[in-house]
């Protein structure tokens, strides 16, 4: 994904505290890293999804921030058209620090949120066909939360020809 | 090297397995068949060190490393099998590729599982996690997957994946529930006689769906028909 269209549509939607489109897109990101990969990707879809979840459920904390939030993402854009990628990763930690701002008053909403952001991704990245060991690596979290996770999700996996699995385990055990 | 009765355990089929207070399975299928049960260097790092390293987890890693202790499971590999899974890893990170980039689907822990089955002389690897094992066995299913998934034109690298299967023997993969099925079927619920009151067929469900909702991939009809088989209803 283009990065620079990302963060002017992230900054403009997070003026407007359109969380809903924040949260879309975060998922289009997503979508990217699936087969990019990339760590950058994986932090901006991280951190716009945390934001998406602020700005619905902890209006007024994010109301204090939002000027901060907007003026990091504004400078991070203004690195990325100059070329100056050290200074565009600069600003997304700034916004990151914003994030953590607000776990000084709400501690565990704040991790939880950045935690439950991840466990989403892997998630979607999971169902898209990245395999369970693969996502845990990339976004940073155990196979075994994800593991969890992916049981609850109840994704439908159809066998070709249902019972041979079984019948060559119960061969292999001599049963 | 000839056949062993042995299975080399990917950390997804142990999660499930531990996350269902079902780990004793193991022990019973041991005692039961004398199969052995191995798992890799990584593999132990993501079912013992890590979740000793965390409190929501630890509790399950002590449970892993108990069975480590009585010699249920046994770590297999070295160093030279890392290498050799890492530089395998790397390639079928390569199968699969889009038009900017290729699709990196494994992970290390998985490959490194299949490595050792084939330095073990076993063709059979306990698994879980649903994209390695659709890698294995039916890798058109798995681009068809990607490609719906993700939304774009997922091609395959043929000359390497014949140059993989060249070097490589096939693999039967079994899941959680198979082990847990077979375990059924040789009597692991018989001490449980209220269970058994229930009925068997329900004594089984729970098993299998309790192995489903902590990340088996397995589906409905396929647990249904495991009632199906071995109860007969």
């Amino acid at each position: 994904m283009d990065f620079l269209k990302f963060l002017e549509s992230l900054k403009f939607f997070v003026s407007e505290g359109d969380y809903v489109a924040v949260r879309n897109l975060s998922d289009d990101m997503m979508h990217e890293v699936a087969v990019s990969q990339d760590k950058l990707s994986i932090r901006l879809a991280i951190m716009s999804h945390a934001l998406a979840d602020l700005m619905e459920n902890l209006k007024e904390e994010f109301e204090k921030e939002k000027e901060r939030i907007l003026m990091c993402l504004e400078r991070a854009i203004g690195s990325l058209k100059k070329k100056d990628l050290s200074g565009f990763e600069s600003q997304i930690s700034d916004v990151m620090r914003a994030i953590y701002k607000m776990d000084r008053k709400f501690p565990t909403r704040v991790e939880s949120v950045l935690r439950e952001a991840r466990l989403m991704k892997g998630e979607k990245l999971y169902e898209k066909g990245i395999s369970l060991g693969r996502v845990a690596d990339i976004l940073g979290i155990t196979a075994w939360e994800l593991s969890e996770r992916i049981g609850k999700k109840e994704i439908e996996w159809e066998e070709k020809e249902l019972g041979k699995r079984l019948k060559f385990a119960m061969e292999f055990f001599g049963v | 090297m000839s056949e062993m009765k042995s299975i080399v355990l990917d950390s997804s089929c142990i999660i499930s397995l531990s996350n269902s207070c079902a780990l004793d399975i193991l022990e019973f299928l041991k005692e039961k068949s004398g199969v052995c049960f191995y798992l890799t260097p990584w593999v132990k790092e993501e079912v013992v060190d890590a979740p000793l390293r965390t409190k929501r987890f630890k509790l399950a890693g002590l449970r892993v490393m108990e069975l480590l202790d009585k010699g249920v499971m046994e770590v297999y590999g070295s160093t030279q099998m890392r290498n050799e899974a890492v530089s395998l890893l790397n390639r079928i990170n390569h199968v699969f590729y889009t038009r900017k980039f290729p699709v990196r689907i494994v992970h290390k822990g998985e490959v490194e599982t299949f490595v050792a089955a084939e330095r073990l002389g076993t063709r059979v690897i306990g698994m879980d996690e649903h994209v390695f094992r659709l890698f294995l066995e039916d890798v058109e299913t798995l681009k068809m997957v990607l490609r719906k998934r993700l939304r774009k034109e997922v091609k395959v690298n043929q000359s390497l994946l014949r140059e993989i299967w060249s070097e490589y023997s096939e693999k039967n993969v079994i899941r959680s529930t198979e082990l847990a099925s077979v375990a059924f079927h040789l009597g692991y619920f018989d001490p449980f006689r209220e269970v058994i009151q229930r009925g068997k067929a329900e004594a089984l469900r729970g098993i299998l769906w309790s192995l489903k909702l902590n990340g088996c991939a397995i589906s409905t009809r396929e647990i249904e028909e495991y009632v199906r088989v071995l109860v007969g209803r």
